[in-house]
């Protein structure tokens, strides 16, 4: 559910603004504005190494709660995906500040982990249908693969 | 030379020579934003108006121009619960019960937001999300939700600049403005329109916001001024305004009200786009101010800009040549039976006939000398000529006559104040002046067949074609070719014939129509003699080139105007002046009839006639309604259009002189001067019954004296007219029983110097409590010699906040909006020193009835008056004065309301230096009188006298008028006295031998302060 539709609106307008109209990820073809980010290019890797020093990588850590409430719930996410997981968060209406009280805090826990839950169930049920697949490929190629010890 | 002198003003082409403001190419059309955030206030009803609630709707665009909705609430004003506790509750209340009308996928739950919180979580991040902020009257409503204001800069210079968010300075009460927040501006041009857009968005240079008034776009696609409420009829509105029982007091049947409202103008915004998306024009919704700007868009879709090559001398003839439509009373104050006719499409027939567009889409311009064809072709002239469409083709000329008592539009001083107008007399000028041919051909055949003095004259003619011309769809629904067709005459055959389209709706047809015939107008004349006066800073002044009949001067003045793009006078001229031809024609063809007229204005005439005609006065002849009849025909030669689309004649009579079943009926009219007239019957009783609506002009700026309600419509100029009517004819006339009442108009606070008055006396009061800008406010017309002792009439409006109980208004002070002090008002007792006689009702209906026409004379002779009555005959004017003026129609609705009180507060006058009697002659012989003489004479200081006399300022009309008298007078002295000073004598001798010396109306004899001199 949308709760906070002019302010995903807003950020979205922001985004465009600063990226152009015609904005794509040079790596992976990505045209969504809400996870792509400006970038200093020149040289790249000399950019990212100011944020992260000495350590150059497409992955990062969500806070899964937003950091603010619990900053040890953690998931390691591709920036992309860490990315959409913000601006969908955002868009509900969690904010990512610091609550005063621990009802309000557990609360915007609760609406985050609300957000995160469907799609790690969309992960679980994507990671099944792989195994699915394996098992079909078992039964297709190894027919007794049952019967080993491994496979109990 | 015979005649009065007059002061005769022409229309001077100019030029910035300093701060010239470079136009920058305008960005391409950016389309509908995405987002939309849209309100409306509900306010108090005291004079402060402050916001007690609104209703906001949120939405994006869907793809079919619908908007989905996806917030909707409620902002109530911050002090709501501290001031009004219960209606606080009422409103939480309905918050929590009443459920949100939004689309799928977000709550339902309706937000209850206080106004801080409302700018800072929705407008300001509606501002940058780049959303459509929209509003009915959206000056109004951002006025309510800003927490201070000032005055507006640059380009909003003349309206107010309103600060909405603010911070609070750390262990401080002190507020600031946030220096990371934009101010948003607003000036206000009129009741329909404004200019609205922020002052600055940090990181975003240029940037103005997008806001968008629907009452603007609503009359842009009208071309009425509408309510929200007839807005959402014109355009079948599914779910429109609802009247409330009361306002002020929040109520749940208040609350759901206001929430139909923004559902109504979000209904509208929808229809206002699918009307707006029609057109297939280069324009954003939020720059469009009228139907002008469409029409612009246009021309400019089809390729089409101004022809080249047009040398500047020529475009400065045809400014000095320009005159507004011919509007002019000629049987005054005499009720006579009519029929009434009209053109149909006036400017754009006369356009077509002429040729216009094809000299509009041309790639150059040349004017070839025609003074030999010219004089030739009115030696000749004949009334028959003038229905030949191949003699139309000859018109787009312009000449340069010398009036010697020919029959010309004459822009003058007719009465006795400086009110400029203009009328068609009989006119002698000391040198010649440029007209179009169209008047030179009206003059000969008014004249009696004399032909004026014609000296020069430079025929247009077209050279190629713009490269750029390319076809559109009009309205997205008719192909026209600008490189094969007359877009003139394609708009008025589509308008014909979408009226009788038998495949559309009747309020499609409508529309239609309407989007026809304001694209016809507009582009017909308006567009090119579009001037945008600009005020500067006071203190300020702007150098131009004034483009007179000598040559060009160079003068300052604090309004120069800045042309408009399709700014092109040659067209503007000779479209009006083709349009006075043809009222030229209809009016010979009357009187060769033996008949004549009550009055024309613009595009019609009402000719007396009766059933079976005859005699009705001395010199007043009735024709009879075949001989009216037959004059239309004659004017079928004279239709350009496809037979198919627009049969018959181009004149035609007007519906008013049918009964409803369509029968002739016996129509009568009573004309008091221009523009100012009614139709009326006699009833079976003989009493008198008003049919149509008649002419509101010097009535419309007043309120209706039965208040708010539902008798607040017009009905009272109805009644206004049936007692002029009956009492000009004898009846007996009740006065309506608001006879008495003191007449109040309703202006708005529109400027800052309207403000003014009221900002002085609250700075310590609270924004929201105060009287802000575009407040309502009451206005009351002081009585002359009504004003409070000590007080200066040409400096004194009152002005009241705004209440619809008319005894309560009599009881509070009234402000003096020049002064800032408080006065009362009252209609019956003497005034004294903090009382106004203002007038009544009565008094001003009174006034109305017997409104001077001074441009005619009066039939017993001299000008008309009052008293006069009768029929008018043209006035013998002689030029004993030229100047130049600029633009003739600015602040409109100030002026009718009062509020301007000296005519070049809003209008620019340059006089030649070369010419101006007052610099050469009356200064220098002026300079031998005392300066305390002169002072005690005119009724000011010997510092100002000073200022004029070394030409620092120049003295207002009445002033100036008094020092010329002195001069004279001075003058003659001197040449009795044989001064010794050779200039001087000089000086003395021009200013006697000028027509200034001689005007009849100043008299020979010296005011009796002229008593001490000093010898020369």
């Amino acid at each position: 559910m949308e709760r906070d539709p002019i302010g995903s609106d807003a950020r979205q307008a922001t985004r465009e603004r600063s990226l152009g109209p015609e904005a794509v990820c040079v790596l992976c073809g990505e045209v969504d504005v809400a996870v792509l980010r400006r970038v200093d290019a020149t040289p790249f890797k000399a950019a990212l190494d100011k944020v992260h020093p000495g350590i150059w990588t497409l992955f990062e850590r969500d806070h899964v709660a937003g950091r603010a409430h619990d900053a040890a719930l953690t998931l390691v996410l591709c920036r992309n995906c860490h990315g959409k997981l913000t601006f969908v968060r955002m868009a509900a209406g969690i904010s990512m500040q610091s609550m005063p009280t621990a009802l309000e805090r557990n609360m915007l826990i609760l609406r985050g982990l609300a957000l995160f839950f469907p799609k790690l169930g969309a992960t679980c049920d994507r990671m099944a249908d792989e195994l699915e697949r394996q098992v079909a490929g078992l039964d297709r190629d190894q027919k007794n693969w049952r019967s080993h010890a491994w496979a109990k | 030379m015979t005649g009065d002198s007059v002061t005769v003003a022409l229309r001077a082409l100019t030029e910035r020579l300093s701060g010239v403001r470079r136009r920058s190419g305008r960005p391409g059309r950016r389309g509908w934003p995405r987002y939309v955030l849209l309100f409306d206030d509900e306010t108090t009803i005291d004079a402060a108006q402050q916001l007690n609630f609104l209703c906001y709707r949120y939405g994006r665009w869907r793809e079919n121009g619908t908007l989905d909705v996806r917030e909707e609430g409620l902002v109530y004003a911050d002090d709501l619960p501290d001031r009004d506790p219960a209606g606080y509750q009422v409103l939480a209340a309905y918050a929590d019960k009443e459920a949100a009308d939004v689309g799928p996928g977000v709550s339902h739950q309706l937000r209850l937001r206080t106004r801080s919180e409302f700018l800072k979580r929705m407008v300001w991040r509606a501002l940058v999300a780049d959303a459509l902020i929209v509003g009915f009257n959206l000056p109004f409503d951002l006025s309510r939700l800003a927490l201070e204001c000032g005055e507006g800069r640059r380009r909003y210079r003349g309206g107010f600049s309103f600060a909405l968010w603010q911070y609070r300075v750390r262990g401080s009460k002190q507020f600031r403005d946030d220096p990371h927040r934009p101010h948003v501006c607003i000036k206000h041009i009129d009741s329909a329109r404004a200019f609205i857009g922020l002052n600055r968005l940090p990181g975003r240079q240029g940037h103005r916001g997008y806001f968008l008034d629907l009452k603007t776009l609503a009359f842009a696609l009208t071309g009425k001024k509408q309510s929200l409420a007839s807005a959402c009829d014109a355009f079948g509105v599914e779910h429109g305004k609802l009247e409330a029982e009361r306002h002020g007091d929040i109520t749940p049947d208040y609350i759901a009200y206001c929430r139909r409202d923004v559902l109504a103008s979000q209904e509208l915004l929808e229809r206002l786009r699918a009307e707006f998306d029609r057109h297939p024009i280069d324009l954003d919704p939020w720059q469009v101010f009228s139907a002008a700007s469409i029409a612009k868009g246009y021309l400019d879709a089809m390729g089409v800009g101004l022809p080249t090559g047009t040398p500047k001398s020529l475009q400065a003839a045809a400014m000095l040549a320009y005159f507004g439509g011919r509007a002019e009373c000629r049987l005054r104050r005499m009720p006579v039976p009519v029929r009434h006719v009209d053109f149909t499409s006036m400017y754009p027939t006369v356009n077509t006939l002429m040729g216009v567009f094809a000299l509009l889409s041309a790639e150059h311009l040349k004017a070839v000398d025609a003074t030999a064809q010219v004089r030739q072709s009115l030696a000749c002239l004949t009334l028959e000529r003038c229905f030949e469409p191949s003699f139309w083709r000859e018109l787009p000329c312009f000449v340069l006559v010398h009036p010697d008592d020919d029959i010309l539009p004459v822009r003058a001083r007719y009465g006795a104040g400086d009110e400029l107008t203009i009328g068609v007399n009989h006119y002698q000028a000391g040198e010649p002046q440029w007209y179009a041919l169209a008047d030179v051909v009206a003059s000969v055949l008014l004249n009696g067949g004399r032909v004026p003095a014609v000296r020069k004259a430079l025929r247009l003619t077209p050279h190629g074609r713009q490269p750029d011309l390319r076809p559109l769809k009009i309205r997205g629904q008719f192909d026209v070719d600008p490189t094969t067709e007359d877009f003139f005459q394609r708009l008025v055959e589509l308008r014909m014939r979408s009226a009788v389209a038998p495949d559309s709706s009747p309020e499609e047809r409508e529309r239609l129509k309407q989007a026809l015939k304001l694209t016809a107008n507009s582009i017909s004349y308006g567009i090119f003699a579009e001037l945008n006066r600009q005020e500067l800073t006071r203190g300020d002044v702007a150098s131009v080139r004034v483009h007179g009949l000598h040559g060009a001067f160079d003068q300052t003045t604090q309004a120069p105007e800045d042309p408009g793009p399709m700014f092109f006078p040659l067209l503007a001229a000779l479209s009006t002046a083709a349009a006075r031809l043809m009222l030229a024609v209809l009016e010979r063809c009357v009187t060769d009839a033996g008949g004549t007229y009550v009055f024309v204005d613009t595009d019609s005439m009402s000719i007396v006639a009766s059933e079976h005609g005859g005699a009705i006065a001395s010199g007043i002849h009735a024709l009879t309604w075949a001989q009216v009849d037959a004059i239309p025909r004659r004017f079928t030669s004279l239709n350009p259009y496809d037979r198919a689309a627009v049969p018959g004649s181009i004149l035609e009579l007007k519906d008013v002189n049918s009964d409803p079943e369509g029968h002739p009926r016996d129509l009568w009219c009573f004309a008091i001067s221009a523009k100012r007239y009614a139709f009326f019957r006699y009833t079976d009783a003989g009493h008198v019954e008003i049919v149509g609506d008649p002419s509101e002009h010097g009535l419309g700026h007043l309120l209706s004296p039965y208040g708010p309600g539902p008798n607040s419509d017009r009905a009272w100029i109805k009644e206004a007219w049936r007692w002029i009517i009956a009492s000009a004819l004898g009846l007996p006339a009740r006065k309506p029983r608001w006879w008495d009442q003191p007449a109040i108009g309703r202006i708005a606070i529109t400027s800052p110097r309207v403000y003014g008055p009221f900002a002085k006396g609250q700075s310590r009061t609270p924004y929201a409590q105060r009287v802000k800008p575009f407040n309502f406010l009451l206005t009351a017309h002081v009585e002359p010699f009504g004003h409070p002792a000590g007080v200066d009439p040409q400096h004194f409006h009152l002005v009241q906040s705004y209440t619809a109980d008319v005894a309560q208004a009599m009881a509070r002070p009234w402000i003096d909006i020049y002064s800032g002090q408080p006065f009362h008002i009252t209609t019956g007792v003497t005034p004294d020193a903090i009382v106004a006689r203002v007038k009544t009702y009565g008094e001003i209906i009174t006034e109305y009835a017997t409104h001077p026409e001074p441009k005619s004379g009066d039939p017993r002779g001299g000008p008309c008056t009052r008293t006069s009555a009768g029929l008018l005959p043209r006035r013998h004017v002689r030029a004993a004065e030229l100047i130049y003026i600029g633009k003739e129609a600015n602040r409109l609705e100030d002026v009718d309301a009062g509020l301007v009180h000296a005519a070049e507060e809003v209008q620019a006058v340059y006089r030649d230096p070369r010419d101006d009697v007052w610099l050469t002659d009356a200064m220098p012989v002026l300079r031998v009188v005392t300066r305390r003489t002169l002072a005690a004479a005119v009724g000011v200081s010997t510092r100002t006298i000073k200022s004029y006399l070394n030409g620092h300022s120049r003295p207002r009309p009445d002033r100036h008028a008094k020092l010329v008298q002195l001069a004279v007078h001075e003058a003659r002295r001197l040449v009795r006295l044989q001064s010794t000073n050779p200039d001087l004598r000089g000086c003395a001798a021009r200013l006697l031998a000028t027509a200034l010396a001689r005007t009849p109306s100043q008299s020979r004899r010296p005011p009796r302060e002229h008593r001490r001199r000093v010898q020369p």
